[in-house]
C-alpha cells in the first residue's frame, strides 16, 4: 500500500516539477494593449505604434488574432472581464449593440466630439446608436473608424472588348446589364460571379433592396413591422431570376465564396464581379499583371422608384473597453492614428480607403480606387437588424436555390415572412 | 476492513483523472446544462428562463432535424465505406506485404493535414469549372456526368462525405492496426496446422477477436460524423440551402452567428444524449455477442 | 494456380498504391505551392512550380515568428501528451481490472464528456482560469488541454486493457507483484500499441489546437505554432505560398512523432498461455 502510494505521489511530483518549470513569469507590462485582426496590416500598425512611442513615450502594443480567434477571445474576455484597452470591432451595430448592453464598450461621444467631424457622417452613423434605431442601447458613438470601403461592380475591359462591347462604356441600366451578360455568354465568356455562398451575395442585392423598397419600407420589413411580401421584396429577388435566365451566373456561383470569385476575376475567367474597394489590393497580389479592369455603379433599374444605395462604409474601427485603466491615453492614441499623415501612410500601404475624409487624394492610389471613392456618398447608413436572425440565413440559402432554379422568389419571401414573424 | 482498504487503493488510480474532470469539465458541463433552459444571446446580461422551450423548439426546427438526418447519413456512409477500406488496409499492411512499412506511414498523412489544406484541395477537386474531378470526366469522355458537385443539392452531401471519409480513414486504420496486434500469432499458426484457409481464419479468428476494436471504431466514427465541423465550413458552409448542414455546424451557428446561445446548448445536450444512447447500445450489443 | 495468385497480388498492390497516391497528393500540392511565387499561386495551377522559391521557407519562418511558437508548441505537446498518457492509463487500468465504489457512474461520466459537444466551452473554461489566477500562463493552457484528451483515451485504453489475458496478471500477482507493479510491468508494456495510438491522436490534436491558446494567452511569446499560420491569412487575401511553407514546417514534427510512435504498433503477445 505504501509503495503504491509512494509511486503515484512520485509521478505526480515529477509531473508538477515539469509543468512548473515551464511556467513563465510574463514580460514587462505594456501600457496600452490593442487586439486586432488586420493580418496584412499588423506590421504597419506596429510601425506606427513605435512612431507614437518615440513621440510621446506611451507604449502601445498591437496584438494580432485572426477571424474566429478574435470572436472567441472577445467573448471569453468579456465574461471574465479581462478585455484589453481597445480592439478592432467585429461586425456592425447588431453585434456591437450586445457588447454595449453588456457594458463592455465605452460610449465615446463625450471623448471625441471635438474631432469626430473628420470622418464622414454616414460612416460614423454606422457605429452610432440613436434613441429610435431598434437597438436598446444608450445613444452615442461607440466606434472610431480607421478605414472605409464600399462595394460596386467591376468588369474586365479586355473581355468586354472580346465580346464586342465598348470597354469604356460599362452598363448603366439594368436592361443593358442583362444584354451585356447575354452578349458575353454568346462569346463564350462567363459573365458574372460573386460569393453567393456567403455574405457577399447579400451585398449584391442590397442596392436593389433600397431601390425597390426604399429605406423606410426595407427597414420596417427587416424589423418585422411589415411583411416582405407587402414591401414588394419579390421584385428584388426576381432580378436574380432575370440574371439566371440570361445565363449570367458562372457555374458554382451559388456556393462560391468571394475569394474564389476574386481569383476567377483576376485570372480573366469571369467578366464581371461584385466586390469591395479592398479587392484592388487583392487583385494586385493575385495577378500583378491584371490592370485592365474598372468599376461601375450598380446599373439603374427603371422599374424601381427609389435611389440605390450601396453597401459599404466603415471598414476597420476601434472600440474602447469601458473598464480600461487608460481610457484617455487610448483615445489620444487613436486620435493620432487617424490624423492625416498617419492615414495617408496607412492608405498607401494597405489599399484601404482612409476614414479621415481630409486624406482622400485618389490620384496617388490609382483610377479604380478613385472610382470607388466617388461612391462613398451613396453608401447607406442604416440597415435595421432582422427581427429573427434566421431570416437572413433563409434569404442567403434562398438566393442560392433561386440561382439554381430550385426555388421561386415567392417561396423564399414566404419563408422569410414565416421566420420573421 | 481489508476489502475497504483494497477499494480505496483501487480508487487512487482514478483520482488524477477525476481531479482533472472535476476541475475542468464539471463547470462547463454544468453551465451548458443550465444555459439550455434559458434564452441568452451569449454576451449581454439578460438571461430569460424558458424552461423546456429550447428543447421543444429543437424538435420543431426543420433545419436542426435536417442536420441530424445528415449526421446519420454521414455516419452510415462512414461506417460502411470508410471503415471497410480502413479495415482492409490494416489487414493488408499487417500481413507483411511488400512495402508495408512505407504504407503505414503514408496512410496516416490525411488526418495529419491541416483543415486549410484539406478544404482547399477538395474544393479544387470539386470545382465545377477548373476542378480535377470534372477534368477527369472530360478526359474519360464522360462529360455528361459533370456537375457543380458542391453546389448541386443532389451531390453536395455525398461530396462532403467523401472528403471527410478520405481524411478519416487514417484514424480508423491505425486503430484497426493496433487491434490486430493483440491477436496472438499462435492462434493463426494453430489454425493453419489444422488446415484453415485465409477466409476461415478471417471469419473465425480475426473478426471475433476484433469485436472490441470494431466497437471502438464504430463509436468513434459515429462521433466523428456527428461532430464534423472543420471540413464543412470551407467546402459548403452547410449549403446549398441547408443540404449539408450537420449537427455541430448548426450548434456553432446558433451559438455564435444567431446569438441564440441558450438554444445552442440545448441542441448540444440533445446531441450528447443521442450519442450516449447509440454508444451504450453498441457497448451492450458487443457484450451480448 | 500461380497465375491466379499473382493476379490477386497485383490487384492488391494496385489498390494500395492508388490509395497511397491520393494520400500523398495533398502533401505534394502543399510543397509545390510553397515553392511558388505569390502571383504564380493564382495563375499556375499545375503541380510543378515555375521557379523554386526556397526563400519562402525562410520568409515563413521569420515572418511567422516560428522560433518562439515552435518552442512553445513543443513544450505544450510534450507536457500534454505525457500528462494524458499517465493519467489515462492509470484510470483505464482501474476501470478495466479493479473494483471501487461508483466505478460505473464515473466511467459513464467520462464517456459523457466525450459525447457532448459544448459550444464555446472555452468561455467558462477561461472564466475558471481567471478565477484560479492562471490565465495567460502555460499551466493554465496545459491543464485543460490534458483534461480534454482524457475521455477518448480512457475509452480506448480500457477496452485494450480488458483484452489482455488475465492469466498474465494472475501469475504476476503470484510472483508477489502489487497492483501498481502489475500496471507498470505488465499492462503498460502489453498495451503499447493502444498507447502509441493515443499518443499519436493526442499529439496531433494538441499540436493543431488554436482556439483555447488564443483565448487564454495575451502574451504573444507563449503562443503555439498555429498562431504563426494566421499571419499569412489576410482579411481579404491569403498568401498561399508562405502559408503552405509555414504549414509544411508545422506538419513536419507531427509526421516525425507519428514515424517514431507507429513502430510500437506491433505484436506484443506471441503466446498467451505459454508464457
Amino acid at each position: 500500500m505504501r509503495r503504491l502510494l509512494g509511486k503515484i505521489l512520485g509521478i505526480v511530483l515529477v509531473l508538477t516539477i515539469v509543468l512548473v518549470l515551464s511556467v513563465s513569469y510574463g514580460k514587462e507590462t505594456v501600457k496600452i494593449t490593442i487586439w486586432h485582426y488586420l493580418n496584412d496590416r499588423d506590421k504597419l500598425l506596429k510601425t506606427l505604434a513605435a512612431q507614437y512611442y518615440l513621440k510621446t513615450g506611451v507604449r502601445v502594443e498591437f496584438q494580432l488574432y485572426s477571424g474566429d480567434q478574435m470572436g472567441a477571445k472577445i467573448r471569453a474576455a468579456a465574461q471574465a472581464r479581462t478585455l484589453p484597452d481597445a480592439w478592432t470591432g467585429v461586425g456592425l451595430k447588431g453585434d456591437l449593440s450586445r457588447l454595449a448592453q453588456a457594458g463592455n464598450i465605452l460610449n465615446l461621444t463625450p471623448y471625441i466630439k471635438d474631432w469626430v467631424s473628420r470622418f464622414p457622417e454616414n460612416i460614423v452613423a454606422q457605429v452610432t446608436f440613436t434613441k429610435d434605431d431598434g437597438f436598446n442601447v444608450e445613444p452615442g458613438t461607440y466606434g472610431i473608424p480607421l478605414d472605409v470601403n464600399n462595394m460596386q461592380f467591376l468588369y474586365n475591359k479586355d473581355l468586354f472588348k472580346k465580346a464586342g462591347l465598348d470597354p469604356n462604356k460599362p452598363p448603366k441600366t439594368w436592361n443593358e446589364f442583362i444584354e451585356y451578360g447575354k452578349k458575353l455568354k454568346a462569346a463564350g465568356i462567363l459573365p458574372f460571379a460573386t460569393g453567393f455562398g456567403t455574405w457577399a451575395g447579400l451585398t449584391m442585392i442590397q442596392p436593389y433592396e433600397f431601390a425597390y423598397l426604399g429605406e423606410e419600407k426595407l427597414n420596417a420589413a427587416r424589423m418585422g413591422k411589415i411583411t416582405f411580401k407587402d414591401a414588394g421584396y419579390v421584385k428584388v429577388l426576381n432580378l436574380l431570376v432575370e440574371m439566371r435566365d440570361a445565363g449570367m451566373f458562372a457555374p458554382g456561383t451559388a456556393t462560391m465564396d468571394l475569394p474564389t470569385a476574386e481569383q476567377m476575376f483576376a485570372n480573366g475567367q469571369i467578366a464581371m464581379i461584385f466586390d469591395g474597394s479592398w479587392a484592388i489590393g487583392v487583385f494586385k497580389m493575385m495577378n500583378p499583371n491584371f490592370k485592365n479592369y474598372f468599376v461601375f455603379f450598380p446599373p439603374k433599374d427603371e422599374r424601381a422608384s427609389y435611389q440605390a444605395l450601396i453597401p459599404g462604409g466603415i471598414g476597420a474601427y476601434f472600440v474602447v473597453n469601458k473598464d480600461s485603466k487608460y481610457i484617455k491615453e487610448t483615445i489620444e492614441f487613436i486620435k493620432w492614428l487617424t490624423d492625416v499623415p498617419q492615414q495617408a501612410k496607412y492608405a498607401k500601404e494597405s489599399f484601404n480607403l482612409p476614414a479621415n475624409k481630409n486624406t482622400i487624394d485618389p490620384r496617388t492610389l490609382g483610377p479604380q480606387i478613385a472610382e470607388f471613392v466617388k461612391g462613398m456618398d451613396r453608401v447607406y447608413s442604416y440597415l435595421a437588424p432582422y427581427k429573427n436572425p434566421r431570416t437572413e440565413e433563409i434569404l442567403i440559402k434562398g438566393m442560392q436555390l433561386i440561382i439554381l432554379g430550385q426555388k421561386t422568389p415567392e417561396d423564399v419571401v414566404k419563408e422569410m415572412d414565416e421566420a420573421n414573424k | 476492513m481489508r476489502k475497504f482498504i483494497d477499494k480505496i487503493e483501487n480508487f487512487i488510480f482514478v483520482i488524477p483523472a477525476l481531479a482533472f474532470f472535476i476541475t475542468f469539465s464539471i463547470y462547463p458541463l454544468f453551465k451548458t446544462l443550465q444555459m439550455s433552459f434559458y434564452q441568452w444571446d451569449g454576451i449581454t446580461k439578460n438571461m430569460i428562463f424558458v424552461g423546456f422551450k429550447n428543447y421543444i423548439d429543437a424538435f420543431k426546427d426543420p433545419v436542426w432535424l435536417k442536420s441530424i438526418k445528415n449526421g446519420f447519413i454521414l455516419s452510415f456512409l462512414a461506417l460502411i465505406f470508410m471503415n471497410s477500406i480502413a479495415f482492409l488496409l490494416a489487414i493488408l499492411v499487417n500481413s507483411g506485404i511488400k512495402g508495408a512499412k512505407f504504407y503505414r506511414v503514408i496512410f496516416y498523412i490525411p488526418p495529419i493535414l491541416s483543415g486549410i489544406v484539406v478544404g482547399y484541395i477538395w474544393k479544387w477537386i470539386y470545382d465545377p469549372n477548373f476542378g480535377i474531378l470534372n477534368g477527369l470526366l472530360d478526359i474519360l469522355n464522360l462529360s455528361h456526368f459533370k456537375r457543380a458537385w458542391l453546389s448541386d443539392v443532389n451531390t453536395a452531401l455525398i461530396s462532403v462525405s467523401i472528403a471527410s471519409m478520405w481524411q478519416g480513414v487514417g484514424g480508423s486504420f491505425i486503430l484497426f492496426l493496433a487491434g490486430l496486434q493483440s491477436i496472438p500469432e499462435d492462434l493463426f499458426e494453430a489454425s493453419r496446422v489444422d488446415g484453415a484457409t485465409f477466409w476461415q481464419q478471417f471469419f473465425y479468428i480475426t473478426i471475433p477477436l476484433m469485436s472490441r476494436t470494431l466497437m471502438i471504431v464504430s463509436i468513434l466514427t459515429i462521433l466523428g460524423a456527428m461532430q464534423l465541423l472543420t471540413i464543412v465550413i470551407p467546402l459548403t458552409n452547410g449549403g446549398p440551402g441547408f443540404e449539408t448542414e450537420v449537427p455541430a455546424l448548426r450548434i456553432y451557428k446558433e451559438a455564435f452567428s444567431s446569438y441564440k446561445f441558450g438554444y445552442a446548448t440545448a441542441l448540444s445536450v440533445l446531441l450528447g444524449i443521442m450519442l450516449f444512447i447509440i454508444s451504450l447500445v453498441q457497448i451492450k450489443l458487443r457484450k451480448v455477442d | 494456380m500461380t497465375k491466379k495468385i499473382k493476379f490477386s497480388r497485383i490487384l492488391i498492390h494496385l489498390f494500395l498504391i492508388s490509395y497511397a497516391i491520393t494520400c500523398l497528393f495533398p502533401l505534394l500540392w502543399m510543397i509545390s505551392t510553397s515553392l511558388k511565387s505569390t502571383s504564380e499561386v493564382y495563375t499556375n495551377k499545375s503541380l510543378i512550380p515555375q521557379s523554386l522559391n526556397f526563400e519562402n521557407y525562410i520568409k515563413a519562418w521569420t515572418e511567422g515568428n516560428f522560433s518562439i511558437y515552435f518552442t512553445n508548441s513543443v513544450i505544450y505537446t510534450i507536457s500534454i501528451v505525457l500528462g494524458i498518457v499517465v493519467v489515462s492509463t492509470l484510470a483505464a487500468y482501474a476501470f478495466a481490472r479493479l473494483n471501487f465504489p461508483f466505478k460505473n457512474i464515473i466511467y459513464y461520466a467520462f464517456l459523457m464528456m466525450m459525447l457532448i459537444p459544448i459550444p464555446g466551452a472555452f468561455v467558462p473554461l477561461y472564466v475558471l482560469l481567471v478565477k484560479l489566477g492562471i490565465q495567460n500562463t502555460r499551466i493554465g493552457y496545459i491543464l485543460p488541454m490534458i483534461n480534454s484528451g482524457l475521455s477518448v483515451s480512457i475509452f480506448i485504453l480500457k477496452e485494450f486493457f480488458e483484452q489482455i489475458p488475465k492469466e498474465l496478471e494472475e501469475s504476476a500477482v503470484i510472483d508477489g507483484c502489487g497492483k501498481f507493479q502489475v500496471y507498470y510491468r505488465i499492462m503498460f508494456p502489453l498495451a503499447l500499441p493502444a498507447i502509441s495510438t493515443i499518443v499519436i491522436f493526442n499529439a496531433l490534436s494538441a499540436w493543431n489546437e488554436y482556439i483555447l491558446a488564443a483565448v487564454n494567452f495575451t502574451d504573444p511569446n507563449k503562443m503555439p505554432v498555429q498562431q504563426g499560420l494566421f499571419i499569412f491569412q489576410g482579411q481579404y487575401f491569403t498568401r498561399y505560398e508562405l502559408l503552405m511553407a509555414a504549414t509544411t514546417i508545422t506538419t513536419l514534427p507531427i509526421i516525425m512523432i507519428y514515424l517514431s510512435m507507429q513502430k510500437y504498433i506491433v505484436r506484443s503477445l506471441t503466446g498467451a498461455i505459454k508464457g
